[in-house]
């Protein structure tokens, strides 16, 4: 946890120096070479006057943090030895403090999530971490399917470190979340944001990785709202556009409904809206072109292009669709209804599977 | 550095996740050292086989072999692979050395072999001064350029790129398309690269595999899949502008054989009409292919070529500088000519254009299959 305040001294600091805990172990030292590290700490744990020194070293004592102690030793081969050391003192304490508050609003913001944290403590505890409603958050659930030993929660904390106010957090589930602040537009920093760190964990750990993104919120009460949210996003998002990585909530749409109701309900509810056996018949390459069409939002020109497909010839699958179904996908009620049912019977497609 | 075989393989998705068919009986054997890229428009299964390649995705039948492993059942990162995707990012407060270095720490390699790797990817990539930079200090391309080196220090056997410029501008796009090839010479790797762009095709790869729907259309280098496409689909997704198509009808007099377009009769060469004279193709109803470039109006071809001239009627005509495009109607078909930029054809005039019949491409009409390939 030091390492970034021991390449900062390393910069200033022309001899050794370093930080032992209450029981002698070396949090963070200049020195490779230890051997007369062992010493030192008998001298200190006997000692009751602070700062000390033995012959050349000067040690302080240091308690950022409720009833942890710190030592910091340094070699007296600077002038003003001990002003240095008081000075780097007060850093290394500061560094260490604002390691833990984050590590605790972390803790904190945890038992939010997992809905574990009463009323009455969470307005303590956001008053002491000073963490205000003030702000706009997101949260981002990560889902992969292997464990990865704290590997992603790295790539995340690194990835993210300019963000300050944002928070990793592996639940006791496993799900890892970040939670984002955000200001404007903030659905597509999210979007954003997942699109980097899929791409990122991808990359350095070879894994497949889908993101949910939950619904913004103005306060911290809610963020168990946001972490539920995105989980469904990924739930249902995987069923209904599995090749997309990135599920939105708030873009799921009918999805939820069509996701609450049972095997007869569903079957019903196509029956209702097509003549299944018809819509059953359509072959690949024409649900791959309506596919592909209701991406480029019913735009004819740009889904042609983009298929590389002659106008004329997206044309006349449109029309086989509607021959061979009744709906013309290019009026917007009935692309609704061809979507809706493609949706249903992925659905249904997706029970028959789990049974 | 490693061959890749890809064998009879299928991807098809779960009823439940669409059921598509993504990728159908592919059959590659991508050479060691080689810059394969798989070309093809949007939702032709391009992702989706890299991703198998990589074990990001199951295969739903078939082999795949990295080196002489078969790799179906190993893990992506026991693969020996590296991925580039489109998205990026870098790690803001860490130098290029770290941001190339975190992912070697990740998997706890020795903090020597890590030194090693970031300079000799650095050394590569011409970006050795920039090591201690930080990514905020780095302009477009070198921030890239660090994203190639996290691959890099990998040493994988095969690197698999999807579409990785496709997020840049055009002139930057332009900078790393030499950058890539360049790279590719000096890491002596095989690098499989996929996009839907003809021109990133045409210019970095050794062979390019050309697909659509899930089915290898063709597989060739660059100028060979130019001049000689497979099929009408290949014919006009490689090249821009496209090439011109017109129906037309072939004749065989025993002696000759003639490619009827309208009102004009086209003589093939010796060289084109030997493949398929006497071979029953009289009368049969073609689409006759030619390139813009093939479409001559200067006098020395209309003397040379006196046996394939037609008339064409000029609507439009844009002055490029080093060449003029030519819109114009030949026997009723729109076509697209290119022209040296002194031609004299302006917008409703007739003139004489002369067709080069050694790249005129004819394709069976129901087949849409190229009926002689050199
Ligand atoms: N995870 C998935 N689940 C279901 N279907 C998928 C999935 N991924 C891709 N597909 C489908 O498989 C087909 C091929 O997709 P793929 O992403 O491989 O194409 P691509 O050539 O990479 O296209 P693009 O240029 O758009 O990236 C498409 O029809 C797509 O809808
Ligand atoms: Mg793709």
């Amino acid at each position: 946890m030091l390492t970034p305040l021991k390449k900062q001294l390393s910069k200033i600091v022309p001899c050794n120096f370093g930080v032992i805990d209450q029981k002698g172990n070396i949090l963070m030292t200049s020195d490779e070479n230890i051997d007369y590290i062992s010493s030192l700490v008998n001298d200190m744990l006997l000692s009751s006057v602070f700062p000390m020194e033995t012959s050349s070293y000067v040690i302080s004592r240091i308690k950022p943090y409720r009833t942890n102690i710190f030592y910091f030793y340094l070699e007296k081969k600077v002038k003003n030895h001990l002003l240095v050391l008081q000075l780097l003192s007060a850093m290394t304490e500061n560094f260490i403090k604002s390691y833990y508050d984050k590590f605790d609003r972390a803790h904190f913001l945890r038992s939010v999530i997992q809905q574990e944290v009463t009323e009455s403590n969470m307005k303590k505890k956001m008053i002491s971490y000073k963490i205000t409603n003030e702000r706009k958050r997101i949260v981002l659930k990560i889902k992969t399917i292997e464990k990865t030993n704290h590997s992603i929660e790295t790539i995340l904390n690194n990835l993210f470190s300019d963000h300050k106010f944002d928070y990793v957090i592996e639940l006791d589930n496993c799900d890892i979340v970040y939670i984002m602040e955000v200001d404007e537009d903030a659905e597509e920093i999210a979007i954003t944001a997942a699109k980097n760190l899929i791409a990122t964990i991808e990359q350095e750990l070879l894994i497949p990785v889908v993101v949910g993104i939950g619904k913004l919120v103005y306060d911290i009460a809610s963020l168990a709202d946001s972490y539920e949210s995105a989980s469904l996003a990924c739930e249902i998002g995987g069923i209904f556009e599995s090749e997309k990585n990135i599920f939105t909530y708030s873009k799921l749409g009918i999805g939820v409904f069509i996701s609450k109701l049972n095997k007869e309900e569903l079957a019903q509810y196509l029956n209702m809206i097509i003549d299944v056996e018809l819509f059953t018949k359509l072959d690949e390459e024409i649900i791959r072109t309506i596919q592909k069409f209701f991406e480029n939002n019913l735009n004819i020109s740009e889904t042609a292009r983009k298929m590389y497909l002659h106008r004329n010839t997206l044309v006349y699958r449109i029309d086989k669709v509607l021959k061979q179904t009744g709906l013309d996908v290019r009026n917007f009620d009935d692309a609704l209804l061809f979507k809706t049912a493609y949706m249903v019977k992925s659905y249904m497609e997706k029970l028959n599977d789990n049974t | 550095m490693a061959k890749v075989v890809v064998k009879n393989v299928y991807k098809k998705y779960e009823p439940s996740r669409g059921g598509i068919t993504a990728v159908s009986d592919f059959n590659l054997s991508i050479e060691d050292k080689e810059f394969l890229v798989l070309l093809g428009p949007s939702g032709c299964g391009k992702t989706t086989t890299l991703r198998m390649i990589a074990g990001l995705e199951d295969i739903t039948a078939g082999e795949i072999y990295i080196g002489d492993k078969l790799v179906n059942d190993v893990q992506p990162k026991d693969r020996d692979i590296a991925m580039v995707f489109q998205n990026y990012a870098l790690y803001p407060h860490m130098s290029v050395f770290d941001n190339m270095a975190f992912g070697l720490k990740l998997r706890k390699t020795p903090k020597d072999e890590i030194k090693k790797r970031v300079h000799e990817a650095a050394r590569i990539l011409e970006i050795e001064h920039l090591l201690d930079r930080k990514p905020k200090a780095l302009s477009g391309g070198q921030r890239q350029r660090v994203a190639l080196g996290r691959a890099i220090v990998r040493e994988p056997k095969v690197f698999l790129m999807d579409e990785p410029l496709s997020n840049l501008d055009a002139k930057l796009r332009g900078q790393m398309r030499v950058e890539l090839t360049k790279l590719h010479q000096r890491l002596q790797t095989t690098i499989v690269y996929v996009t839907h762009d003809q021109v990133e095709a045409m210019t970095m790869g050794t062979r390019i595999v050309c697909m659509r729907l899930g089915f290898i259309q063709q597989v060739d280098n660059p100028q060979v899949m130019y001049d000689y496409p497979a099929n009408v689909y290949v014919a006009g997704f490689i090249g821009t502008p496209q090439m011109n198509f017109a129906d037309a009808t072939i004749k065989d007099d025993g002696k000759n054989i003639y490619i009827n377009v309208g009102n004009s009769s086209i003589k093939l060469p010796e060289s084109r009409a030997k493949n398929i004279i006497g071979q029953g193709y009289d009368g049969k109803e073609v689409i006759m292919g030619i390139r813009p470039e093939a479409l001559h109006d200067e006098q020395v071809y209309i003397d040379s070529l006196p046996d394939s001239i037609v008339n064409a009627d000029v609507e439009v005509v844009e002055m490029l500088g080093p060449e003029a495009l030519v819109y114009c109607v030949i026997e009723g078909n729109n076509m697209i000519t290119r022209f040296k930029p002194n031609t004299k054809a302006r917008h409703g005039d007739v003139i004489k254009v002369a067709l080069d019949t050694e790249r005129l491409h004819i394709f069976d009409k129901d087949t849409e299959k190229a009926l002689f390939r050199d």
